[in-house]
């Protein structure tokens, strides 16, 4: 077993481990707090994928502005302590529950290491920005240009939704 | 391999029409003028209706054209020139109706057009990943456009029911197109039929493709993925409303005929009875939900969903010959067109009477309707009758087309439910013309009067009704030449796609 | 598959000294440091002045409006990064132009949104 090897199960053990406390943890700040770890172990896997540009992407976008974007939300929300009850699920129905996805995430697990994927070796350059980019700008400009599209849709209703009072100049 | 421009426009202008317009829209806000509302609101309407002229004309050249992750052909082109009418008559209905009720009126037309642009973008792709961009930014434009009502507190809730269940649909679509990928090593579904079929990877291969179909399901409003479409109508501005339930239709259906396609060939899936259960399930429940509704926005998302169930019937009849026909794919388009007509006439009828500003919502604010308003009413009585499945209207002749087709490819259980359940729409769809012509009136109308343009287009719109009923020769034949290309001319960009 | 470990080396060092130093630090000060709490000390410290109400306010929607702009500029800017580490190559091989546009465009349609965004006041802090 090589480092690269245990890098990655110590990393998509702690994804697991940190999404789990996503969504048991009680306080959403703990929450969030979890969730900045899951995205920052899959930042790592990526790394350890070779596609080194994505997992740095990942940190700058995931872990750093949206997590600001979710603190600002639970802040805005500012549950207090009272307002969080326990989920209204009895013990039998946690259990349950538990099971189901634990039976589910150990279906697709297996569903997704039988088969043998093919493999080729990866390009020189596989993951970095330069590849990247020259996919980018030559074969998959489209999907670009829909992407900016899709992100100025988003501004509109960003703005359209959350503003309080809408000025014309 | 390099994108050549001037090609993509001399074949995608009109969906880049849209585009620009809605760009230019948005800029309406920048300059001050005090004819802000009506130069967007003619901006949209010229703009959609170039671009249905565009589409219609590039479906006369019968070309096929395929870009890297675009292609034109003559479905893509019906289709859009389909989805650039809808906009069209949701944004002359919908120009009263912004004035009095909306502070954003630059925003709702820059929006609609938007939308309309990623619907285009969903009919004119083979590929996953331009399909999911098309999806989201008319998903995104349509999520802003429900909260449009900015102080409606309904309004508000359900753009936020829509938005959140409209993302668990994407990330099952997302999910499914991943095992997708995984298992094919493409993201180009007109290259599913190279690929041999992989024992290996079968297992993987048919999540994927269920995973995609249920995401479709959500987004059509099929049965059991149905419970966000009656509350999203509900709170949705009336306009609004008839926009997502026939755009997103055309948009939705259309890119699963691609995918219908793209799987039919594939034998290992069991894609025909996966659709045979869902219309099933669509149609029996839709149509007997509707039955309880008080609420006429409610009964027209029930209704729908019921309609999403007839042509969820035609996907199946499309895969049982195990390939695409012209035979199976023109009752599903005409259905489609006429599905469109009669539920923006309904929409456009309801959208005038909402525009007095306070929004039609419960079954009794249509009593007596006929003594105050009777053009209206009639006009809207032609409407509801023909979604009922009334000859000699439209909406008989799409639905036998329909039911016909299945019959004669075996779907027989399918289509003897399909007909049992549209004759128990006739009750529902009657509701309101009852109430309309037989309860006296108490409420005041205040609904101004009706322009110009919005007279002529609903008149054409009642004899389009009729027309299509008697004389569908021509439009049927439309229809009938409308076919998907095979295969792509061009270079495919997906990392070279080999045999899983 | 061959996998290039050296090549990570540097960043696992940089991982494992920022995480030693912040640990080391923390771990001495807890250990070294003398410890005589009293009840001012302990007490929550707000300029001086004794705290009232509750340290945990409710934020404005203003914030999220601010934060959600700045994540899709940000987003933006994930796109611009390889467009400027590439521009030359594409500029050597004699697409440079085709690749100007095509970020061009992409910077005309979000220059749109901007300036609409500015327009309509969202840039501005409402009071």
């Amino acid at each position: 077993m090589n480092g690269f090897l245990i890098l990655f199960y110590f990393l998509a053990a702690l994804a697991v481990i940190s999404a789990t406390g996503v969504i048991s943890l009680r306080h959403p700040v703990h929450c969030a707090l979890s969730l900045v770890v899951t995205l920052i172990a899959l930042a790592g896997l990526y790394v350890t994928l070779q596609a080194d540009f994505l997992g740095i992407v990942q940190v700058l976008t995931y872990a750093g502005a949206i997590l600001v974007l979710f603190i600002f939300i639970i802040m805005l929300l500012n549950l207090q302590d009272d307002e969080l009850k326990e989920r209204g699920y009895g013990a039998a129905a946690k259990a349950l529950l538990a099971a189901v996805s634990l039976g589910l995430f150990l279906s697709l697990g297996y569903l997704v290491t039988r088969p043998h994927f093919p493999i080729s070796a990866l390009p020189e350059d596989f993951g970095s920005i330069h590849s990247l980019g020259k996919a980018l700008f030559t074969s998959y400009v489209i999907p670009f240009e829909l992407a900016g599209i899709l992100l100025t849709v988003a501004l509109i209703g960003a703005v359209l939704l959350a503003k309080r009072r809408l000025e014309l100049k | 391999m390099r994108l050549d421009v001037l090609q993509l426009w001399q074949h995608a202008w009109p969906s880049l029409t849209l585009l620009i317009a809605a760009m230019v829209s948005l800029l309406t806000s920048v300059f001050p003028s005090r004819h802000r509302a009506r130069i967007t609101a003619v901006l949209a309407a010229t703009a959609f209706l170039l671009s249905a002229q565009g589409f219609f004309h590039q479906w006369g050249l019968g070309e096929a054209k395929g870009f890297e992750f675009l292609v034109v052909d003559p479905l893509s082109n019906y289709l859009g020139a389909l989805i650039a009418l809808i906009g069209f008559i949701t944004s002359i209905a919908a120009y009263p109706y912004i004035l009095s009720q909306a502070e954003a009126i630059p925003e709702f037309f820059s929006l609609l057009l938007f939308a309309a642009f990623g619907m285009t973008t969903m009919v004119m792709t083979t590929n996953l990943l331009a399909f999911v961009l098309g999806l989201e930014i008319m998903s995104l434009s349509l999520y802003v456009l429900v909260g449009l009502r900015r102080y409606d507190p309904r309004s508000g809730e359900a753009a936020f029911k829509y938005f959140l269940l409209g993302s668990v649909a994407t990330a099952f679509l997302l999910f499914g197109i991943s095992f997708f990928y995984g298992s094919t090593g493409t993201l180009d579904l007109s290259r599913i039929p190279e690929l041999l079929p992989n024992p290996e990877m079968a297992t993987l291969f048919k999540l994927g493709a269920l995973l995609i179909l249920l995401g479709f399901a959500f987004k059509v409003g099929a049965v059991p993925f149905h419970f966000w479409a009656p509350d999203v109508y509900d709170g949705a501005p009336m306009p609004v409303t008839g926009f997502m339930a026939t755009g997103v239709k055309v948009a939705a259906f259309g890119a699963l005929i691609r995918v219908v396609e793209a799987f039919a060939p594939r034998h290992e899936l069991p894609l025909q009875r996966w659709i045979v259960m869902l219309s099933f399930a669509t149609m029996i429940v839709g149509n007997l939900v509707a039955l309880r509704q008080r609420h006429l926005k409610r009964i027209l998302a029930y209704s729908s969903i019921a309609h999403a169930g007839y042509l969820l019937l035609g996907m199946a009849t499309l895969v049982g010959t195990g390939e695409i026909r012209a035979a199976a794919l023109s009752p599903i388009l005409f259905y489609l067109l006429v599905y469109s007509l009669l539920t923006l006439g309904v929409f456009s009828v309801l959208t005038i009477l909402s525009s007095g500003g306070q929004e039609l919502n419960d079954l009794k604010d249509l009593d007596g309707l006929s003594e105050k308003r009777p053009v209206l009413s009639a006009v809207l009585s032609v409407f509801f009758i023909s979604l009922a499945g009334v000859p000699p209207t439209a909406g008989f002749l799409a639905k036998y087309y329909l039911f016909s087709q299945a019959i004669q490819v075996g779907l027989y259980p399918l289509a003897i439910a399909g007909i049992l359940a549209s004759a128990v729409s006739l009750y529902y769809y009657l509701g309101p013309i009852v109430r309309m012509y037989f309860h006296s009136h108490e409420k005041t109308w205040q609904a101004p009067g009706v322009m110009a343009s919005l007279r002529l287009l609903l008149a054409l719109m009642v004899a389009g009704v009729f027309y299509l009923g008697l004389f569908p020769a021509s439009t049927l034949e439309i229809s009938r030449r409308t076919v998907p290309i095979r295969a792509l001319e061009a270079p495919l960009a997906s990392p070279s796609a080999k045999l899983p | 598959m061959e996998v290039d470990f050296h090549h990570y080396l540097p960043l696992i060092f940089v991982l494992l000294l920022g995480l030693g130093f912040a640990g080391s630090f923390l771990l001495l000060s807890y250990t070294f440091g003398p410890k005589k709490p009293t009840a001012s000390k302990l007490d929550v410290y707000e300029c001086g002045v004794p705290p009232t109400g509750d340290a945990r306010e409710r934020f404005s929607v203003k914030f999220f409006l601010v934060a959600m702009i700045f994540l899709l500029f940000d987003v933006e800017v994930v796109f611009l990064f390889p467009w400027a580490v590439l521009l030359k190559e594409f500029k050597a091989a004699g697409t440079g132009f085709f690749a100007f546009g095509a970020m061009a465009v992409f910077l005309l349609i979000l220059g749109l949104g901007l300036l609409y965004e500015w327009r309509r006041g969202a840039l501005d802090w409402e009071s």
